[in-house]
């Protein structure tokens, strides 16, 4: 079946590039966070799921750093959180990676964490779907592979301000150098037990924790071996193949492709 | 072999040359499969799976500086050479000249030195040679290939002759460029306009010529960044130079700076655009090991004021581990393929690798996209790969896992491979069974009432409050051959109903509830357990006979045993004790073990068992413990435990907590160590009513598992875990839609109580159906019609859900639903419908909308109508 895309909104707020754009989980409503190279990060609500064109925008959180990237936690349980990176290549400007927090009270987004662990540029970052844990995982794609755990530990009350801060007790569980060149991008499966993380190796390597905890290699997929070379060969002649052209190959069967289709 | 150059052929995907001051080299790539199976020294790597093989060709000539490959198939790989002396060369490898072009000489007027050389990459038959400065000549000659010798006129002529002069060399180039004393620096024709191209001159010019006027340049500007140019062959109206350090980026629409200025730490050594991807320029520098990319995405942009960024990235490629790089070449056709040949002589062939985006499905497959093919990796039957909680939840829930809530048992069954969890579910159906069982006889005590209780509950243990239990004597049982001295037991109304939870069955004056247990076990094959839990209840001959009769794989071993036991004797100090000691060294069964440590422990200390770690159920050593150990070791033990398997994150432990916030705590560090969300929703649902169903990890375990179910699109799944969920929590859905009237706007089965007030209860029940029929197709509220079918034309109506089904007859299932072919339905976007069987009908031919002049095409609006329709 066809489907058509039709343009229904334009956010126009942004000055400098715009490098990332999630939506946020489902239990927060239709919410859509931005970030962009001049450190603004954005956060727009569309009130009514059935008009999609209004979009308004709620918060801008300023980061004091050049966004590249964003990520929601998706915990039903926790305040909203989102994690953003900068790939800023001055080593000295400080951790590469903020956490910040929706405060109900106060109807502000805080600061509650900053990953100093993280000083090289950061491409991309990623919450583990969080599924009931009581911890929250978070991937970072920078020089290497990096996974950080945050245990939430109960909120900071200061008084008199009124503001309450949540406090994390934060680990770094894993680090990765395997890829031997920058990790451009991290992401997880359904369940946050399995990382997948790409880099310039041209390898998307997978990786997944051990009943203690000790994160491993499991395995490593390469998608420039000999098989896709001699398609390279084919489609280099341009008159059967236009320059552009996604030429799709499966290289396993999809699994239960009937179950895909209930109703 | 410091200066040594790489060419890829511009014909031929598999051939390459190198290029040293005197000597051409050609090489063919081969696989390594494919390679010559005997060693010959000709053979270079260059990667992984590739061989460059050389070819018994080559080209030996002194004062060789620079080289051109043709850029057309015939004749087959030949080159332009170009000399110290200013002389071009053509020449290919075979030798024989075949072509009449091969062995072809010109000579430019002065003698000097060639720089460069360049074909026309349409009109190949032009080639530029750019030569040093010389006091009265011009610095670029552009020769036509095809001039004969000595015809110096005849500019497009084609050489037809038959007759050939191999030696006979061409002194009139075609056209001249620049004028006397000037210098080049570099060349580079474009391919849209094939007669323009750009050179570098006089060390200040970047210059535009068109051959169809070259008295002066089409376009110029002043820089000193006239080396290396360069134009992008998929973008051409960029060009790139670099003088020193610096590599710049220009447009030719905008020539007068460059829009991009790059500053290297060295000074540059080349430059080159890759052919195949668009935006990479590829910068080599002197003495690198590397080479460098610059990803250029788009030229600065201004918008309004703001320059907007994010341009470019930059990529360094590494070669070969501490070797300088001395020359690189893009292969002319394949993506982002490039060829490095150190200064040493080692080539490497590299793939510049794109950022790999991928994401992962909700079903555990891995889409990854490589340059311009895409692969999808699924992981569900991957036997590689240790199997994921999320594939294996998947793979339970369409077992049916968590679905059986009749027989609480047989949810096992879809989890047949993973026998940690049959604990938890074992306590699940003996809390089950233990709850029907009160239930009936609604004797038990202190608010225990409706639930699903752990051990600590049923002994009072959570609210110290530990019922006294009497100290008993105990005999074995007569029937051994032995007379043995009695064994201390404990009992209490309490510690029975735990044994009970435990699968102990508990009441020890029914003794034949411990044989269908026992029988139960050897059924299974579990004569250790069997056995062992005959010993501890003092059955010494029905464990001899259970251990004796065994039949399975291990039953020398357990016959041994069964020997060991008979012989066994209270005095101390005895050869039989010695001998068991030994024997115990072997056995690995835990419950022979604990056999053997029952038997000959003191009496009163039995740390052995109960601290064992081997692999005794916890059920067992709960039951043992709650048989053999006063109330205070009974507490110390068990609350000993309950920290031990918190810590653990081990589900069998809910038989001791129950869903207690201890064991809400158990079931949170299980979902840490295993993501194993669905066990814990599962759990929670299925022991309800608790006191934790309104906990709010309670809540956020089984609202994520609802989640992930409606993510693997298991609605039907989703339904029937919401279904023993609600049903669990005594919770009421409260109504979320309604049909509302036309007219008043009230729903119309709200207000169906008013209307049956209105008559007499009873009519309804006496009245015929036909009698009631009006009164259902007319709002309650306002007694205006519904509206009609659009197929039957009867008003629409049901009594579904409304109060005129209160009748006390009709209580069977099916009487009390309204046949689902009498409800309507609608199209949500043009507000027609009907009865729902007649639309099922009418939409089965058509897929436009039965009212007439309505061109509404419902059916296909329906989007899960149209999934089921692809499958």
């Amino acid at each position: 079946v066809k489907s058509n895309w039709i343009k229904k909104s334009i956010l126009v707020d942004s000055r400098t590039a715009v490098t990332d754009v999630k939506f946020a989980p489902k239990h927060l409503g239709l919410q859509l966070a931005i970030c962009c190279s001049d450190g603004m990060v954005r956060i727009y609500e569309c009130p009514d799921v059935m008009n999609i064109s209004q979009w308004s925008l709620q918060h801008d959180i300023q980061t004091k750093f050049k966004c590249s990237c964003l990520s929601w936690n998706s915990s039903r349980m926790h305040p909203p959180m989102i994690a953003v990176g900068s790939d800023d290549n001055n080593p000295s400007g400080g951790g590469k990676c903020q956490v910040f927090e929706y405060n109900d009270s106060t109807r502000k987004w805080t600061k509650v964490e900053t990953i100093v662990a993280v000083t090289d540029p950061v491409h991309d970052v990623a919450f583990a779907p969080n599924l009931g844990r009581s911890y929250h995982l978070l991937a970072i794609a920078s020089k290497e592979l990096k996974i950080i755990s945050l245990t939430p530990l109960g909120r900071d009350s200061v008084i008199g301000n009124q503001s309450v801060v949540s406090r994390f007790e934060m680990k770094q569980v894993a680090s990765f150098t395997d890829h031997e060149s920058p990790v451009w991008r991290v992401s997880w499966n359904v369940t946050g037990t399995v990382l997948s993380s790409s880099g310039d190796d041209g390898c998307v390597r997978l990786w997944k924790a051990n009943y203690l905890g000790r994160w491993k290699g499991i395995s490593i997929l390469k998608g420039d071996a000999s098989q896709t070379r001699q398609d390279r060969n084919f489609s280099a002649n341009p008159s059967q193949n236009p320059a552009g052209a996604v030429r799709y190959i499966q290289q396993a069967p999809v699994h239960n492709a009937s179950h895909l289709v209930r109703h | 072999m410091s200066n040594l150059k790489v060419h890829w052929s511009p014909i031929h995907d598999d051939v390459f040359c190198t290029c040293s001051p005197n000597k051409i080299l050609l090489y063919k790539v081969v696989h390594s499969t494919e390679k010559p199976t005997q060693k010959v020294p000709s053979m270079r790597q260059m990667s992984d799976t590739l061989w460059a093989v050389e070819q018994p060709k080559s080209i030996e000539m002194g004062m060789l500086k620079t080289v051109a490959w043709y850029p057309k198939p015939e004749p087959d790989n030949m080159l332009a050479i170009g000399l110290a002396n200013g002389r071009v060369i053509l020449n290919n490898f075979s030798g024989n000249s075949e072509s009449d072009l091969i062995k072809k000489e010109f000579v430019p007027k002065h003698t000097r030195s060639c720089i460069y050389l360049n074909w026309n990459p349409v009109d190949s038959h032009l080639l530029a040679e750019g030569l040093e400065k010389y006091r009265n000549d011009s610095c670029i000659n552009i020769w036509n290939i095809h001039h004969k010798p000595g015809n110096e006129l005849g500019d497009r002529q084609r050489y037809s002759s038959s007759h050939s002069e191999s030696s006979g060399a061409i002194h009139t180039p075609y056209v001249e460029i620049g004028g006397p004393s000037e210098t080049t620096a570099s060349f580079c024709w474009f391919k849209k306009e094939p007669r323009t191209f750009v050179t570098g001159m006089n060390t200040r010019y970047l210059r535009i010529y068109d051959l169809r006027d070259c008295t002066r340049p089409q376009n110029q500007t002043q820089t000193k960044m006239i080396r290396g140019a360069s134009v992008d062959r998929q973008n051409e109206h960029r060009i790139a130079t670099f003088n020193e350090n610096h590599v710049s980026v220009w447009d030719v629409r905008n020539f007068d700076k460059p829009m991009l200025t790059f500053q290297e730490p060295k000074a540059v050594s080349m430059i080159r655009w890759c052919p195949t991807r668009k935006g990479y320029l590829g910068i080599l520098s002197q003495d690198s090991l590397t080479v460098k990319i610059y990803d250029i995405l788009h030229l600065p942009q201004t918008v309004g004021s703001e320059e907007l960024d994010q341009y470019y990235s930059e990529r360094t490629i590494k070669v070969l581990n501490s070797q300088i790089v001395s020359s690189f070449s893009w292969h002319p056709k394949q993506d982002s393929r490039l060829l490095t040949v150190t200064q040493q002589g080692l080539l490497r062939d590299l793939i510049v690798q794109e950022h790999i985006p991928f994401n992962w499905s909700v079903d555990s497959t891995l889409v990854t996209a490589h340059g311009k093919s895409m692969s999808i990796t699924s992981f569900n039957k991957d036997n590689s790969i240790p199997q994921d909680i999320a594939v294996k939840m998947k793979e339970r829930i369409l077992q049916g896992y968590g679905l059986k809530s009749d027989i609480i048992w047989e949810n096992v069954y879809a989890i047949k491979e993973e026998p940690e969890l049959y604990g938890v579910w074992r306590w699940l159906s003996y809390a089950r069974e233990m709850l029907e069982y009160n239930k009936q006889g609604q004797t038990f005590q202190r608010g225990m009432m409706g639930k699903h209780l752990g051990v600590k509950s049923i002994l009072g243990l959570d609210v110290d409050d530990m019922a006294t239990s009497h100290m008993t004597n105990m005999y074995w049982s007569s029937d051994f051959y032995r007379k043995l001295a009695c064994v201390k037991q404990y009992h209490s109304a309490e510690r029975s109903k735990a044994l009970q939870l435990c699968g102990w069955g508990g009441d020890h004056h029914k003794p034949e509830l411990l044989d269908t247990i026992l029988h139960e076990l050897q059924m299974d094959g579990k004569y250790a357990i069997a056995a062992a839990m005959a010993l501890f209840n003092l059955q010494i001959s029905k464990a001899i006979e259970i251990l004796s009769t065994s039949k399975g794989q291990e039953n020398t071993d357990l016959s041994t045993v069964a020997m060991a036991i008979a012989g066994y004797t209270e005095e101390k100090n005895t050869l039989w004790r010695k001998t068991c000691m030994s024997l115990l060294q072997k056995l690995e069964d835990p419950y022979l073990r604990a056999m053997f440590a029952f038997l000959t422990c003191d009496r009163e200390n039995y740390e052995e068992i109960l601290t064992e770690q081997g692999g005794m159920q916890l059920s067992d050593k709960v039951a043992f413990a709650c048989i053999y150990l006063d109330n205070d070791k009974l507490k110390e033990y068990i609350n000993r435990l309950t920290r031990k398997v918190i810590e653990a994150g081990n589900l069998d432990g809910l038989l001791i907590t129950g869903l207690t916030p201890d064991g809400v705590s158990l079931i949170s560090r299980f979902v840490d160590m295993t993501g194993d969300i669905q066990t814990a929703a599962l759990l929670c649902v299925f022991s309800l009513p608790n006191e934790m169903s309104k906990d709010e990890r309670v809540l956020n375990w089984i609202e994520s598992y609802r989640e992930l179910l409606d993510r693997w699109r298991l609605w039907h799944h989703r339904s029937k875990f919401d279904i023993i969920w609600r049903a669990g929590d005594n919770f009421r859905v409260i109504s979320q839609a309604f049909v509302s009237c036309n007219f008043c706007g009230k729903s119309i089965a709200c207000n169906m109580p008013v209307a049956s007030r209105a008559r007499p209860h009873n009519s309804y029940s006496a009245g015929t159906l036909t009698s009631t029929k009006p009164k259902i197709s007319c709002c309650p509220g306002c007694r205006k019609p519904l509206p009609r079918c659009s197929l039957c034309l009867t008003h629409l109506g049901t009594p579904s859900g409304s109060a005129l089904y209160t009748q006390k007859d009709k209580t069977t299932y099916s009487a009390k639903m309204t046949a689902i072919d009498d409800w309507f339905t609608w199209c949500q976007s043009c507000r027609h419908g009907g009865h729902a069987s007649h639309l099922l009908e009418w939409f089965a031919e058509h897929s436009e909308c039965p009212v007439t002049g309505c061109n509404c095409k419902c059916s296909t609006l329906d989007h899960t109508a149209r999934l089921a329709a692809e499958s």
